[in-house]
């Protein structure tokens, strides 16, 4: 199903059709695969754990499918399901992933030489400064910064009020800041 | 250094043909049970088409090949060379007969059609 015929409502009708449901889910990973893979992408860096993760989220949407009632639109209930495996996966590899006695300037290095990163050493360092940021902080950022989400869509998606959603941007923007006027 | 002093840009690049090659890889491992078994339905009820029309065509040669050894004058098995058509053996060849050979009846006796199909048929042809 092209992109130009994708039509929400149909979709969540056909994915209640158990003839209708395989071919309702297709049009679901080919409109969200790479918005979703972009969103995981910025939280955990690597390509190759992207890949992983994004591949679980379609799974276990899949898995779950008898639970999406419709209530929510097919995009939020993706999201969902993607953040809470990306923050799972991050909490698992904790002890691999940055902490705060990674030196400073590791991240980028790291990025650097990375052959699925394009950017430049300004670019890296600033995904390092995001990168150091808290699990949910750093979700924050990139939902408001890089997607452009309203903070009353974050708000029910991480289940967070829009104040402490507001408070919680402005504090990451403050010590990326600082991060980069530190190390540029 | 202020945020907005910054070019907002993605710079996470993947393979060539990357997303293609995720959504198939997604679809195999969800639904692809459930959008093959489709096409296997398909290709079984092609399948099962196929086998009708050899059993349909070894029908057809088989009739037209017991029609042809079950004609009077042309069974071979026992070697009768009668080519007379009687009422006695007519169940024999009830299953048998074809066009050509009721034509070639109707070309020998004196009867007319409608009669011979009443003896044929058993039916009264008064």
């Amino acid at each position: 199903m092209s992109r130009e015929k994708y039509n929400e409502k149909n979709i969540v009708a056909q994915l209640k059709d158990e003839s209708l449901r395989a071919a309702a889910f297709s049009a679901i990973v080919e409109r969200y695969s790479e918005q979703i893979y972009r969103h995981i992408r910025r939280m955990v860096l690597s390509h190759e754990d992207t890949n992983d993760l994004v591949q679980e989220t379609f799974i276990k949407a899949w898995t779950n499918i008898d639970k999406f009632r419709g209530e929510s639109q097919i995009q939020t209930w993706l999201y969902r399901i993607a953040i809470n495996e990306t923050l799972t996966f991050i909490g698992k590899n904790r002890g691999s992933t940055i902490s705060i006695d990674t030196p400073e300037g590791a991240v980028a290095d790291k990025l650097e030489s990375d052959v699925f990163f394009n950017g430049d050493r300004a670019e890296a360092l600033f995904h390092e400064a995001v990168s150091r940021l808290p699990a949910k902080q750093r979700l924050t950022f990139n939902m408001k910064y890089y997607e452009e989400m309203k903070y009353e869509e974050m708000s029910a998606l991480l289940d967070t009020s829009v104040g402490a959603l507001k408070a919680s941007y402005h504090i990451a923007v403050k010590k990326i800041e600082e991060f980069l006027k530190e190390n540029n | 250094m202020r945020l907005e002093d910054y070019k907002k840009k993605d710079p996470f690049a993947t393979p060539e043909g990357y997303f293609a090659k995720l959504n198939s890889n997604i679809l195999k491992a969800t639904c692809g049970n459930s959008l093959p078994q489709e096409k296997r339905k398909k290709v079984s009820l092609v399948s099962r088409m196929r086998w009708v029309g050899y059993a349909a065509m070894i029908a057809i040669i088989a009739t037209v090949a017991a029609g042809i050894i079950s004609v009077p004058g042309t069974d071979w098995k026992k070697g009768n060379a009668s080519n007379e058509f009687t009422a006695g053996n007519t169940s024999e060849y009830d299953n048998s007969i074809d066009g050509e050979y009721i034509d070639n009846m109707l070309e020998s006796y004196p009867i007319d059609e409608y009669t011979f199909y009443c003896y044929l048929t058993d039916t009264d042809n008064n």
